[in-house]
């Protein structure tokens, strides 16, 4: 008897896997360029725009470059796994940054950002699921990600979030990200293109984060390395 | 009434439409991109003597780079301009001027003038033997480069060495080059050997000149925790001198970053160089978005002479306006014995506004 039971937790475990790795792959293709914008909207509804570009490899290695507004152009990122760098052009050359930390201002954080595949940093360990949705309850794989709990509410038909909730280790809400309008983006992306936040900590402000193009593109290793940090603008080219 | 409600729906659905809206226009490349920033500074200063000094200073960066497939020509000039009690001077400076060559994904090449910013500490780098020396005060304003040659190597790897690259970098110096780095002539090659091995930044630096002593430098940079990040830099100067800072990054829960160094230099030069001929400690600690104020910052930064106690406390504020404007706001204040090095400045202290607008 417990050997079945342990044979079914077994593939349930494989399922959830399959589940999350799933999600990762509607999101995003596993090597591809996106640009996005980001508004942060304050009480007062006055708005500050970033246009961004990206590009990712794999489940955990990205950079970004923003192009827009003109003071944050040519600031860049680059995550390796769980290390990652910044790039100002003031400063001259890349120094290490935490997770955490906010590259913009307002709601978004690095992490949020510079989300890779959701497989490579958290476990699924509970799902509950009805007629039209999954429940995914998720756990950090270490305490080096930036949120330790993750509640991620599925969409059953297009397999991508609809509404994640992040938690603190101590159980505390961060943020709570809506995903919405889902858009074909061609090659085989339907994903939702908006991304709203939303967080106690933030009474009144709102960021939004909108995917303008997502293409599937192979990039060299060598992209993913601090001494090409303040070159990501020439993979654009 | 419900074809008031149907319209109200449809403007509401514009106006969300309108908020989800992305210009791919604004995506387009170019062949070339410039940009740059135009400062303004109003210095109030405050003398042992009771005089007041007022400083105005006008600061002009602008960057040019031109694309054509695998080569960029990649430029920065800078312009000053500094009325310090109604006395004018001004210069211009080329910062950068070079053009890079992509061989490959592995190798690249570049040849010209430009700054390489070696090193990993914030305020010192006692391992950037080919830069120009900052100013720990103000270490983003070391901005202008030798002219060099420039070969790069860098590979990737999926093992526990993440990364390997390697720097072969050709400077020579004469009575028309580089001659504020060495004013005769002589040929430098030096080396820097970078690993990002086990999530850890370790550059090993050799740097051979024939007409200076060798020079060996080390340096490295690691996060210890998501939050907490720690540094290094050593530089084996000639024989019997040496150079080395230590240093932390550690972000707390309600976003304060603490920056904190410790610079000490084995011997006192011959000729007295400021900052580089003592030990210091410096802190700088950094809260963002003060009272839920986004887009802003507050500050305040101890350097610590630690050879007599003297020290330059910094308190100031950061806010980032949203048409590309930046407004910074700080008071600087000298305290020390009247021998001390902050001590013996005449300027006692110092209100700073600079208002920088980014193009």
């Amino acid at each position: 008897m417990k050997r079945i039971i342990g044979l079914l937790l077994f593939t349930a475990s494989l399922l959830s896997s399959d589940l999350l790795l799933q999600i990762d792959k509607n999101l995003q293709p596993g090597s591809s360029e996106t640009y996005k914008k980001l508004i942060n909207i304050e009480p007062d509804g006055s708005k500050k725009e970033f246009l961004l570009y990206q590009a990712k490899s794999g489940t955990d290695k990205m950079v970004s470059s923003f192009l827009k507004p003109v003071s944050e152009k040519g600031r860049n990122t680059l995550r390796l796994g769980e290390n990652m760098w910044l790039y100002m052009p003031s400063v001259g050359r890349p120094i290490r940054i935490t997770s955490m930390q906010s590259v913009v201002g307002g709601v978004f954080n690095n992490s949020d950002i510079m989300r890779v595949d959701f497989s490579s940093e958290y476990n699924l360990v509970k799902e509950k699921t009805d007629k039209a949705t999954y429940v995914l309850e998720l756990k950090a794989k270490n305490d080096t990600i930036a949120y330790d709990k993750l509640l991620m509410i599925v969409d059953k038909k297009t397999t991508t979030p609809t509404q994640i909730e992040c938690y603190s280790s101590t159980g505390m809400l961060i943020k709570t990200l809506y995903y919405k309008n889902i858009k074909d983006f061609g090659s085989g992306i339907v994903r939702p293109s908006v991304i709203e936040t939303k967080s106690p900590f933030y009474k009144g402000y709102k960021s939004i984060m909108i995917y303008g193009k997502i293409t599937p593109k192979k990039f060299a290793a060598e992209t993913f390395t601090i001494d090409n940090i303040n070159k990501v603008n020439d993979l654009r080219r | 009434m419900m074809r008031l409600i149907v319209a109200i729906c449809f403007l509401f659905s514009l106006i969300e439409a309108n908020e989800y809206e992305f210009d791919m226009d604004a995506i387009e490349t170019k062949t070339y991109e410039y940009s740059g920033y135009i400062k303004a500074s109003q210095k109030h200063q405050k003398t042992k003597q009771n005089k007041t000094i007022n400083s105005y200073l006008g600061e002009a960066i602008v960057g040019f780079d031109y694309f054509v497939e695998q080569w960029t020509l990649k430029s920065q000039f800078q312009a000053n301009y500094y009325n310090t009690d109604k006395e004018e001077k001004s210069t211009d400076t080329i910062n950068q001027l070079y053009i890079d060559y992509k061989l490959s994904s592995n190798n690249r090449f570049d040849i010209g003038k430009q700054s390489l910013m070696w090193g990993k500490a914030y305020f010192f780098n006692p391992v950037a033997f080919l830069d120009r020396k900052k100013d720990p005060n103000n270490p983003e304003a070391s901005k202008e480069g030798y002219v060099i040659a420039h070969y790069k190597y860098n590979k990737s790897y999926e093992r526990d060495l993440q990364n390997f690259s390697l720097d072969i970098v050709y400077m020579p110096t004469s009575k028309d080059t580089n001659d504020d780095f060495l004013d005769e002539n002589s040929n430098t090659i030096a080396l820097k050997a970078y690993f990002l091995y086990l999530d850890t930044d370790i550059d090993i630096i050799y740097f051979h000149n024939d007409k200076l002593d060798d020079k060996f430098g080390f340096d490295f940079s690691k996060n210890i925790l998501t939050n907490f990040e720690i540094h290094g830099e050593y530089a084996k100067l000639d024989d019997e001198n040496s150079s080395s800072v230590v240093g932390i990054k550690y972000l707390t829960s309600y976003d304060l970053t603490i920056t904190s160094e410790y610079f000490d230099r084995s011997y006192r030069l011959k000729k007295p160089e400021p900052f580089y001929d003592k030990r210091y400690f410096i802190n700088k600690f950094s809260l963002k978005e003060p009272f839920g104020m986004v887009y802003s910052s507050v500050y305040y930064k101890n350097s610590l002479n630690l050879l007599d106690n003297s020290t330059q406390n910094s308190l100031g504020t950061v806010y980032n306006f949203k048409n590309n404007i930046q407004l910074d706001l700080s008071y600087i204040k000298n305290i020390g014995e009247k021998k001390s090095e902050f001590g013996s400045k005449n300027i006692e202290d110092t209100i700073l506004s600079k208002l920088i607008w980014y193009f």
